[in-house]
């Protein structure tokens, strides 16, 4: 049987009452028996002590009809059942009992009388005498205590009503007021808690008082509202990752799984109890990591892994490549309280990676092929050239067919390097600058005994668009020092330094020990074709600057930016 | 000048001769000096009274005296004997029956006054003399015919202590032609049956000290069935008359005192001890008569207002 509140009360209460009345009561009988007796005690002292003053003198002189009328006196008394008075020798002036039965208790006085000390008669004028006393009888009274017990009798009746009704109206009222006062608050938390328990968050408390029980009630009812909250919150969180795109995982510092989200589930064809609490390296291979970052907290604290791809193991033990994310997730004290792993499936990127890479080889090959089309196209045009000049008997002519040949195989040569290039976009500036020098000192039959080639050149690649422009210049520049600035059997050096700049420029000097270019010209106005056109191409096609340095022989500088 | 020079001069002197007289003067002053050791029973108001009087007189008279005061209640009798031997004074008073008995029994060569004792005491030393403070037998007579004038019979319980007094009343009554019924007691234990016997054929009763007789539930018993009786009953002090006697005869304390001063002058002055009567209370102004009008009136008695007037002190006004 379970007792509710309002009964435990109630039966504390009658429990408390009863015990505080019974010893109230004890107390009240034994105090109240007291008072009877100390009363009864008092009267029959005061009786006594007038019956022992009155018969003094009627004992001193044996007066037994004194005595007897002052014993009737007191056995009319009321509660007096028995009267003796006697001498010291034993012998009784009156006796006389009543009938009355029931429990007596029995009183004794004596009879004093005080007598002067004789002798000093003077004494007794002035009243200074010293008395002496002496006991001449006893008077002996019998006491009933029966109405004395019907009192206590009275009394005790009156405190077992009073007690029962005490107990019974404060019992009652108690009730009332338990009922009223904590019954309905409790029944209502009580019902607020069973719908809470149900789920439904959406009944409040209604308070009713500003006690100890509003304050309950209100407290309850903002943890409702901050149930309702957090609840509504959860669920979202739960919705936000059972939706996300990505895999979600989470792992115990132990590395065993704790939580998925169902993208991950669908992803690897595990059910949420097929994986959760199962070890990380049944679906993840890189699962050593994390096992470093339990065994040591400040490495975890710092280590995150971003955008790793790898491998998912699948139920089918297939393996999915994902783009993977991890963090450690701690506690306020600082503790590891798991791992935070992210993944996204990538299979379709790496198989559009993959079809991307197919197509750009195919792509390069065709290019290649382009290329070497080109550089095939412009070597038959340099033999259509050569061929032309066979047949041509002005030799400025043959020397301007000539030198096309020379413009036309400074591109050719790039083409042909981009065909043998693995980058079908950048020309190796110093192979192809080594290329294009040895092609001008065979076609100008120039022996290296005779002019000696120096090249400085950094291992730069350029891009195509400025890498015609550039392989033309030099081409013009060494064509011109190779026909010109070493006549007979002048011997010399030719020197070609490239390099970049720290400002991103690239930096061409080319330099020649010959006998120079006429004071006189300005090469920015010299009517040639060849510096016509090295000027326009630094200028205007690669928007650079070029300058002339007065030295031995012929001096160019030239700075341009690549061409992007 | 001159003349105030030498009247300077003559004043120097005389203070110089005045000053050399003080001790001569003091040593003459201090001879004449009376020495005086009171002995007190108990330091009880009735002797203190007594004493006062005593004291008065002697201021009345400018007679100097040195006194010494000595409780037997406070100091041991044979510490205050050597003290007193010591001291050696003029005389010695007695204020009570316990200090004239140790007065009478320890000192013999220095005079002895008593005083507060009741009369008819024998004592051993003839160097005795004093104050009684029991009226005479006669002089209560005289009263109980001024204030009874209609008492024929007068009744007296007296033991074998009170023989004296008894004797005393019994000449006094004979002389007075009243006619006194009396009856002899061992002890209070039989007053009830010989106040029984006289009552009815007495006209009023006359207590005498005894304390054989009278003791509290005596008296009592006196006072009750006297007024029960319509007996006058003269008791032996204003307490009696106050308690529910007619009327009580008394000495008065203070004038007992003055009488004992009287007596001490005389042997300061070179009277003998022995030559001296000791005194009654017999003069009016040395006895108090005391009445209970309540009493009075209980009984039938009219007391005339000349009487009352008379009396020192009057209850139940």
């Amino acid at each position: 049987m379970i007792l509710g509140i309002n009964r435990k009360v109630i039966l504390l209460t009658f429990s408390i009452i009863l015990v505080f009345g019974f010893a109230l009561g004890y107390y009240i009988i034994r105090y109240q028996t007291r008072i009877l007796k100390l009363e009864l005690d008092e009267r029959i002292n005061v009786l006594m002590d007038n019956l022992s003053t009155i018969s003094e003198y009627p004992v001193l002189i044996r007066d037994k009809e004194s005595i007897t009328r002052l014993t009737k006196g007191v056995m009319s008394q009321k509660d007096i059942v028995f009267c003796r008075v006697e001498d010291m020798s034993g012998d009784f002036f009156y006796e006389e009992s009543s009938e009355d039965a029931g429990p007596v208790s029995k009183h004794s006085t004596t009879i004093v009388v005080k007598n002067y000390i004789e002798g000093i008669d003077e004494d007794l004028i002035l009243g200074t005498s010293k008395e002496v006393t002496e006991i001449i009888g006893m008077i002996h009274l019998g006491v009933s205590h029966s109405s004395l017990n019907r009192k206590l009798h009275n009394v005790k009746m009156v405190m077992a009503v009073t007690i029962i009704i005490t107990i019974f109206t404060t019992c009652l009222t108690i009730y009332i007021l338990l009922k009223r006062i904590l019954g309905r608050p409790i029944y209502q938390l009580v019902k607020a808690t069973e719908n809470i328990s149900k789920g439904n968050l959406k009944n409040k408390v209604p308070i009713g008082s500003k006690d100890e029980i509003g304050v309950l009630a209100a407290s309850f009812n903002r943890m409702i509202d901050n149930l309702l909250e957090t609840t509504v919150s959860k669920d979202y969180v739960e919705n936000i990752l059972n939706n996300m795109r990505e895999s979600l995982l989470v792992i115990s510092p132990s590395g065993l799984i704790s939580t998925v989200n169902q993208n991950i589930l669908e992803l690897l064809g595990y059910t949420e109890d097929e994986i959760v609490n199962k070890p990380v390296d049944m679906i993840f291979e890189e699962a050593k990591d994390f096992i470093k970052w339990r065994d040591d907290v400040s490495l975890a604290k710092r280590a995150t892994i971003r955008n790793r791809e790898t491998f998912y193991i699948t139920k089918d033990s297939n393996k999915i490549p994902v783009l993977f994310s991890a963090s450690v997730m701690l506690d306020p004290e600082g503790s590891i309280q798991g791992i935070i792993c992210v993944a996204v499936d990538i299979t379709e990127r790496k198989r559009s990676e993959s079809r991307m890479q197919d197509s750009l080889r195919e792509k390069e090959v065709l290019l290649k092929e382009v290329h070497h089309r080109v550089k095939n196209n412009l070597q038959v045009v340099i033999s259509l050239l050569s061929l032309q000049s066979q047949y041509v008997k002005d030799q400025n002519a043959i020397q301007m067919l000539q030198e096309c040949q020379d413009r036309v195989n400074s591109i050719a040569i790039i083409h042909e390097k981009i065909y043998h290039s693995k980058d079908l976009s950048k020309i190796k500036l110093k192979e192809y600058v080594e290329d294009l020098a040895n092609n001008l000192f065979v076609s100008y039959k120039i022996s290296t005994g005779k002019v000696r080639l120096k090249l400085d050149i950094e291992n730069i690649s350029l891009g195509i668009d400025t890498s015609i422009p550039c392989g033309l210049i030099i081409n013009e520049l060494m064509s011109n020092s190779l026909k010109y600035a070493f006549p007979g059997n002048r011997a010399g050096e030719v020197e070609i330094i490239i390099h970049k700049m720290s400002n991103g420029e690239i930096g061409f000097i080319f330099s020649d020990n010959g006998i120079g270019l006429s004071d006189m010209i300005d090469f920015k106005d010299s009517p040639g074709f060849g510096f016509r056109m090295i000027v326009d191409l630094v200028e205007f096609k690669l928007m650079g600057e070029i300058k002339q340095i007065q030295d031995k022989g012929t001096k160019f500088e030239i700075r341009f930016k690549e061409i992007v | 000048m001159f003349i105030i020079y030498k009247n300077l001069r003559s004043l120097w002197h005389c203070g110089w001769i005045l000053i050399l007289l003080i001790p001569f003067c003091t040593w003459c002053f201090a001879s004449t000096q009376a020495k005086i050791a009171v002995i007190f029973s108990s330091d009880i108001d009735p002797y203190q009274q007594s004493f006062k009087g005593f004291k008065a007189f002697f201021a009345e008279e400018s007679t100097n005296s040195l006194v010494s005061e000595y409780y037997l209640e406070r100091q041991p009798p044979g510490l205050i004997i050597r003290q007193i031997l010591t001291e050696n004074p003029n005389l010695v008073l007695a204020i009570g029956p316990q200090a004239t008995m140790l007065a009478d029994k320890e000192i013999n060569k220095i005079p002895l006054i008593f005083s507060m004792i009741l009369s008819y005491r024998e004592f051993n030393n003839s160097n005795f003399t004093g104050v009684y403070l029991d009226v005479p037998a006669r002089i209560k007579l005289e009263y109980i015919k001024k204030i009874l004038p209609d008492t024929e019979r007068i009744g007296v319980i007296y033991s074998s202590t009170s023989d004296p007094v008894f004797n005393k009343i019994l000449i006094e009554c004979n002389e007075m032609k009243y006619k006194l019924i009396s009856r002899k007691v061992n002890s209070g234990k039989e007053f009830k049956d010989a106040f029984k016997d006289i009552s009815e054929v007495i006209d009023s009763f006359l207590m005498i000290p005894d304390t054989r007789v009278y003791f509290s539930q005596s008296v009592k018993y006196l006072l009750l069935e006297g007024i029960r009786k319509k007996l006058p009953v003269i008791g032996l002090s204003s307490s009696y008359t106050k308690a529910g006697a007619f009327a009580s005869l008394e000495s008065d304390y203070y004038e007992s005192g003055k009488k004992a001063g009287t007596i001490a002058l005389r042997i300061i002055n070179g009277t003998k001890p022995i030559s001296i009567e000791p005194i009654e209370p017999i003069e009016p102004d040395h006895i108090k008569l005391s009445i209970n009008l309540l009493v009075a009136e209980r009984l039938g008695i009219l007391i005339p207002s000349h009487i009352i007037e008379e009396s020192s002190e009057v209850f139940g006004k």
